[in-house]
């Protein structure tokens, strides 16, 4: 067997006296995509953020690839060089340009050159048909360029792991199908993913585990043709006909 | 009546230009004690105010001694009046008898009043600039695994800079203002103690006019780029940039 890229094991979160996160185990294998579902408040963003350690996790393990992410000697920002994240709300850097955007992180944390970060920014920029836009500001872009060029700044890190946070969620319906055929594309490429999503439809495509988290707690796990076509628990099934019905876009 | 007093024609050119006769100072020049004071405390203020600012801003329980005595002197030198400070510095510090402290020039002393005050003003805009930038930017700066020294030059620092020079410019004007309370405690003839002599020769107020065009020579045009710099920046707002 492989080393998983990354291996949850009971972990839990809590701000004050609020648990959010409530003994969570998961694994994601090399090529694999894994996809969490769940109501809104039942801590998909939190568990994102554990594994990069954007938030510090209160009990439990996280392991990449085999390394215990624990110990005191880790240090968060070296563990998100290797982790990516892109998150519902862009969060592009307004002050900078498409390709400063992109090229800060292998500049500042990896120590790149100018050059060879900006050559590389702009294939990322062509292969996702974004070229022209590299020297506009993110303000002048769409919603759905905006999040592209969000995962390309997080692609530009080579990470071995991209953890996606909704990331559909503040788009137009008019502007999710060119994000999510950019991480189809990615997905094929192997690239190992975690992601928090709300279309159903897309989780099923994509998607090699379903996890379906409920306040905390992992109710149900595994491939699509499972945990949507047949779950196993009654609350899987109220959460995917509710979200079924009322999914209008995915079609 | 009120011309004749306080806009004279004859006394305010005297005041300005001085009058070799009277053997008195020409108010230009005292007004070049008031320029000198404050360029020079100006970038020293701006370079103080950082590390308070950044140093108040941290959240690490390190700090948390720093953070207490930083926040009780911003405290004192925004409430305590100026002019306090200044009696204090200047009537106070030379008979302290203390080596340094106590043998300084008035230009130093000077110096060290504006700072002490404005530091603590200026470091409150600081913060209020670093904390207007969302924590979205500092999650996103993270996530590319920037440290957080990084953090601050590249992203938060860039970004609160623009909210906070506006802000900065008009801190900048009063600064300028108030050399003239330095005159007060110092004893040299800068721009306010020219003009009282002036006043005291002649019996006439013109000299104050002038005193107050000169510092608004200054103030108008300065305080004229703050607004347009806070409407530039309004503007930008209300444009909307989603990120
Ligand atoms: N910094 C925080 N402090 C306190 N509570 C928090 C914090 N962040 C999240 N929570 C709480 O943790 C719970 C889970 O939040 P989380 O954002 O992980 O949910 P989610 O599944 O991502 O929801 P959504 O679908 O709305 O994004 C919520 O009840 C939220 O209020
Ligand atoms: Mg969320």
């Amino acid at each position: 067997m492989t080393v998983p890229v990354l291996q949850l094991r009971d972990l839990t979160k809590s701000f004050g006296d609020k648990v959010v996160l409530d003994g969570v185990s998961l694994t994601v294998q090399p090529h694999e995509v894994v996809c969490l579902i769940g109501a809104s408040g039942s801590g998909k963003s939190t568990l994102l953020r554990c594994c990069n350690l954007l938030e510090p996790a209160s009990g439990g393990t996280i392991s990449l690839f085999g390394v215990d992410l624990a110990g005191d000697e880790v240090r968060g920002e070296l563990v998100r060089r290797e982790v990516g994240i892109v998150f519902q709300s862009f969060n592009l850097f307004p002050h900078r340009s498409v390709l400063d955007n992109i090229t800060m992180g292998p500049r500042r944390a990896l120590g790149a050159s100018k050059q060879a970060a900006e050559a590389k920014a702009l294939q990322l920029l062509e292969r996702f048909a974004l070229a022209e836009k590299a020297h506009d500001y993110p303000d002048r872009l769409s919603g759905g360029q905006q999040q592209r060029v969000a995962i390309i700044r997080a692609l530009a890190m080579d990470p071995r792991l991209l953890l996606l946070d909704e990331i559909t969620s503040a788009l137009d319906p008019a502007l999710v199908a060119e994000v999510l055929d950019l991480v189809r594309e990615l997905a094929a490429t192997g690239m190992p993913m975690l992601l928090a999503t709300h279309e159903i439809e897309f989780a099923r495509d994509v998607a090699t585990t379903i996890v379906f988290l409920e306040a905390g707690r992992i109710v149900e796990c595994g491939p699509p043709s499972e945990v949507l076509t047949h779950p196993k628990d009654e609350r899987t099934a109220t959460f995917l006909r509710r979200y079924l019905d009322g999914d209008v876009r995915s079609g | 009546m009120f011309a004749h007093t306080f806009l004279n024609p004859h006394y305010m050119k005297i005041a300005l230009l001085g009058d070799p006769s009277h053997n008195i100072t020409p108010m230009w020049q005292a007004f070049l004690k008031n320029v000198l004071l404050c360029v020079v405390a100006e970038p020293l203020v701006l370079l103080v105010a950082l590390p308070i600012a950044l140093l108040r801003n941290a959240k690490s329980p390190i700090l948390a001694g720093p953070r207490f005595v930083l926040t009780a002197y911003v405290d004192f030198a925004r409430g305590v009046p100026l002019i306090l400070i200044v009696l204090s510095v200047y009537f106070g510090f030379p008979i302290l008898d203390i080596p340094f402290v106590s043998s300084r020039t008035w230009f130093q002393y000077g110096l060290f009043c504006l700072v002490f005050c404005y530091a603590a003003y200026v470091s409150e805009v600081y913060r209020a600039g670093v904390q207007s930038v969302p924590f979205s930017q500092t999650l996103a700066g993270r996530a590319i695994g920037l440290s957080e020294f990084q953090l601050l030059r590249h992203v938060t620092i860039p970004q609160a800079l623009r909210i906070v020079v506006a802000p900065l410019i008009n801190d900048f004007v009063s600064l300028q203002k108030d050399t003239a309370i330095i005159g007060i405690g110092a004893g040299v003839i800068e721009l306010l103690k020219a003009a009282q002599i002036n006043q005291g020769v002649f019996f006439n107020d013109s000299s104050y006019a002038v005193a107050g065009l000169l510092f608004l020579s200054i103030c108008v045009p300065l305080t004229r780029v703050a607004d347009r710099l806070q409407a530039k920046d309004m503007r930008a707002r209300l444009a909307g940039s989603q990120s």
